[in-house]
């Protein structure tokens, strides 16, 4: 249990860190970057809870994303709620969303799931361009009311940067404590072998369900953010391309681990403002990067060099392991599979 | 020993218009060894997915303790203590041997939201005793030096001894055991069959469907032989071996249906 | 009554195309077990390969036919580059690459082309000919004779001759075909050729009534997966008939509800496929050998 305890620490003291560091960053421009980046984490990590810890994909994700963000509009906008109000239904309802698209889906498996999910992100978008009366249609929702956390403006860049760092890491180590549980456990394996799951007692369909769910509504939060952020949201950020650059930015990363998302966001968050000039071949290069990273390196960057730094390490280790691992069973389970 | 653990009545399984298991009825008792044999094709898996919730039968029923099962979600039968191992091993290749085993501890685990992210007392102190509970198992099944191995730099007999502990985690009433000696040298055999007798000492049921007619009769307190889906004779493994018919259906005679 | 008639031929129009379209995504997945999320923009590609040909005074007829070439070629690279590395990996790894294969190809040619809409026009679109009341431009009519003689052909190739009989091999079972002395890579590589090739007519077809735009695969891909999903992947009369049911709900949907609601509709015709009926579309749980 040191693990879980070294983990807790190092958490606690990056979050007072880069919260502390927040403050004190006088550049706008890139206080917006880690702004956006920071949202982007969440949303990359509540996609990793289908695609790498459930192994359910999903294609659909901006769709979460906007109704979390257009909740807090149109509730705060047209509804003068307070936004922390917003911000709690936005969470829920996403989630219950997220349920909802779950209840049909998860009998489906890999491709028939991706096309779903992939109508389920064309569906809400449709809705969110056309729903004129609700969502504004194309033009969105404006001037959505800045949050206030106990009378600190977070309209202020350096407040939100520090309000949302503390936000990314207490989702991590929640996420970190689900992966370490029974949960966490019942996930990787309904995620490897179904039957498995089965005859160990494991109720899969409740499994994937919380966690389409738990994904909804993390999104959804994300959403939150952004259009507190923001204060202005339209149809076209939560659209396919959203989609697919969300769970780009996973599997570059690394799906499946926690240090993944993080990496892969960093990453393109980089070369987002590293293309700043070249707008429009921004989502060309993603499109390279995701057939790139799937031909060369499918278990994304993190595990890549985590395992390659490991190998190196140990190679005397390994020698000697190797000794032991010759098996001669090894070619006829692999057909077994 | 001779309370009735569970009573299969009249189960049957259509295939697309072939019967591949018909109108099989048993009892099974408490604390034996029940075998199960039969040529290739005598729908012995069948039955065993039937038994492990994993086909639903056509027809029939199942009696565990006092409940009628006709149709059952798979993830039921093990909360009922049916446990099973499979006749190609499935474990997680990706995880070592000790996380492949508290898998099976599914099931008595704190899975509250609440234990969870709070890590309370009582969440803790299950985890331990989950982990601990593997650690004897690894031990009984002297799997120790491979314990933080990943699944797949083990030997075939590991991986089946892995399996069989994951079965024995979820502690089940009655383990079914699909030929566990498939694929493995006679010396391993041995050990397996070694393993079996002492899991039965533990007061578990077993289960075995096994093609190897000699460990099946050493080992079997009683055994049921199917062919063509069908039940063609029940009884000790001496009564067995002299029986007409099932020594027609192993030299290739065929039991008229 | 004859706006009742009018919308469905209007929908019987567009269903072939999308039957089209469908045809080739169906084949894919068939034989590569690929959901070929790029399928829509090989008719982006063989609309703006029309477009180019004619804008050089080409002959509209031609200009679909080296299209055909054009989108083949193309997918041709595009096979060796982002598909056949993974032709060992798992089914969805080729769909995620397919995903990209798609953001790739629509924002180059956004960056290339611009994304202002292009407009085709041939002697076909201009004229339309007038029945019971009923409106439809002649170029409704080659798609539509064109979409049914494609999709005779391929039944036809696929029925009758050896190749066919290759690739439903290779569809049925990849390694027992490739013990049989059946090139499965080869032909792997051959029906996704043939597979985006068709969809690169299907292209070239639509350029007259919708314009060439770089994004106009997008949705094309979204329907022809709703076609293959309700006639039920892998099956090639299932296309064609779900090509046209999906045309049809479209343009009803179109005519008595909301066109801005299209795409809104069909999706939900989709969702409603998988919950009803999932047949064929579950997933093989249950077959799954233990």
């Amino acid at each position: 249990m040191t693990k879980t305890r070294l983990f807790y620490t190092a958490i606690t003291i990056l979050c007072i860190v880069c919260s502390i560091a927040s403050l004190y960053i006088q550049n706008l421009y890139l206080l917006r970057v880690f702004i956006l980046a920071a949202i982007t984490a969440i949303l990359a990590l509540s996609v990793n809870i289908l695609v790498g810890y459930t192994g359910q994909i999903s294609l659909g994700h901006a769709g979460f994303f906007g109704i979390g963000a257009y909740m807090v509009g149109i509730l705060n906008v047209n509804y003068h709620l307070s936004f922390w109000l917003c911000m709690v239904i936005a969470v829920l309802f996403s989630g219950l969303m997220g349920l909802i698209l779950g209840l049909p889906t998860t009998k489906l498996k890999g491709h028939f799931l991706g096309i779903a999910t992939l109508g389920f992100g064309v569906i809400v978008n449709g809705v969110l361009n056309n729903w004129m009366q609700v969502t504004g249609g194309p033009q969105g929702i404006r001037d959505i009311q800045s949050p206030t956390l106990f009378s600190i403006p977070l309209e202020y860049g350096n407040y939100f940067l520090g309000f949302i760092v503390a936000c990314l890491s207490l989702l991590v180590l929640v996420i970190y404590l689900l992966i370490k549980s029974p949960v966490g456990r019942a996930w990787s394996c309904l995620k490897q072998d179904e039957i498995t799951a089965y005859v160990t007692g494991i109720h899969v369909y409740r499994y994937k369900l919380l966690a389409f769910t738990l994904s909804g509504g993390i999104a959804g939060f994300a959403g939150a953010l952004f259009a507190g952020y923001m204060t202005f949201i339209s149809p076209d950020t939560f659209d396919l391309n959203q989609s697919i650059s969300i769970i780009t930015t996973v599997i570059l990363g690394g799906s499946g681990t926690i240090a993944g998302p993080l990496l892969g966001t960093a990453l393109l968050s980089f070369l987002n403002e590293w293309l700043r000039n070249f707008d429009e071949l921004r989502l060309v290069i993603y499109g390279v990067i995701l057939v790139a990273v799937i031909v060369f390196i499918p278990e994304g960057i993190y595990p890549f060099f985590k395992n390659k730094i490991i190998s190196l390490f140990s190679r005397r280790k390994r020698v000697n392991q190797l000794k032991t691992s010759i098996d001669p069973h090894a070619g006829k389970d692999a057909v077994n599979e | 020993m001779n309370e009735q653990l569970m009573q299969v009545n009249n189960i049957s399984v259509n295939f697309g218009g072939l019967w591949a298991v018909k109108s099989i009825e048993m009892d099974v008792k408490k604390n034996e060894i029940l075998g199960v044999m039969g040529p290739n094709g005598a729908g012995k898996s069948t039955f065993l997915n039937v038994l492990s919730g994993l086909q639903q039968p056509s027809e029939g029923y199942l009696i565990i303790g006092t409940q009628k099962i006709s149709q059952s979600k798979p993830w039921n039968m093990a909360k009922l203590g049916l446990s099973r191992s499979f006749q190609t091993v499935r474990l997680l290749r990706e995880l070592n041997v000790l996380d492949n085993i508290l898998i099976g501890g599914h099931m008595d685990a704190q899975k509250q939201a609440w234990d969870i992210l709070f890590r309370t007392k009582r969440y803790r102190q299950k985890e331990k005793e989950l982990v601990s509970r593997a650690d004897n198992l690894i031990e009984t099944l002297e799997l120790s030096e491979k314990k933080y191995e990943k699944i797949s730099r083990l030997s075939t007999e590991e991986r089946r001894r892995v399996e069989i502990a994951r079965s024995l985690m979820t502690q089940p009433n009655i383990l079914l055991l699909d030929e566990p000696c498939a694929g493995l040298s006679p010396q391993e055999t041995e050990e397996i069959s070694k393993l079996i007798l002492r899991i039965k000492e533990q007061g578990v049921t077993v289960i075995l469907v096994e093609h190897n007619v000699k460990m099946i009769m050493s080992l079997s307190d009683r055994i049921v032989v199917l062919d063509h889906g069908q039940k063609i004779a029940e009884g000790t493994p001496d009564e067995i071996a002299k029986h007409e018919d099932v020594i027609k259906a192993y030299l290739g005679g065929s039991v008229n249906a | 009554m004859t706006e009742f008639i009018q919308i469905i031929v209007n929908g019987m129009a567009n269903g072939a195309l999308y039957a089209l379209i469908a045809l080739g995504l169906t084949l894919i997945y068939g034989v590569m077990n690929l959901s070929n999320f790029a399928q829509g923009e090989f008719a982006m590609i063989g609309a703006f390969g029309t477009y180019f040909l004619m804008q050089m005074h080409m002959n509209y007829m031609l200009a679909i036919i080296l299209s055909f070439i054009i989108a083949g070629l193309i997918g041709f690279v595009i096979h060796i580059l982002a598909f056949h590395p993974l032709r060992k990996s798992e089914p969805l790894n080729m769909m995620l690459s397919s995903l990209g294969v798609s953001v790739f190809l629509v924002n180059l040619s956004q960056y290339l082309f611009s994304p202002n809409p292009k407009v085709v026009s041939n002697s076909f679109s201009e004229k339309s000919i007038q029945a019971f009341g009923v409106f439809l431009s002649e170029q409704r009519i080659l798609i539509v004779i064109v979409s049914l003689i494609l999709c005779g052909f391929t039944y036809w190739l696929l029925e009758r001759s050896k190749f066919g009989r290759s690739v439903r091999a290779a569809s049925l079972d990849p390694d027992t075909a490739t013990l049989y002395g059946i090139p499965t890579n080869r032909i792997a590589f051959l029906t996704f050729i043939f597979g985006v090739a068709l969809t690169g007519i299907a292209g070239g077809l639509t350029a007259p009534i919708y314009n060439v735009y770089p994004t106009m695969g997008i949705s094309l891909t979204l329907k022809a997966f709703v076609v293959v999903v309700l006639g039920g992947m892998g099956n090639i009369p299932g296309a064609i008939m779900g090509g046209f049911i999906v045309g049809l709900i479209e343009s009803f949907s179109a005519g008595y509800i909301s066109t801005a609601f299209q795409d809104v509709i069909v999706f939900s015709a989709l969702f409603l496929v998988l919950i009803i009926k999932p047949e064929g579309i579950l997933s093989k749980v249950q077959g799954e050998k233990v």
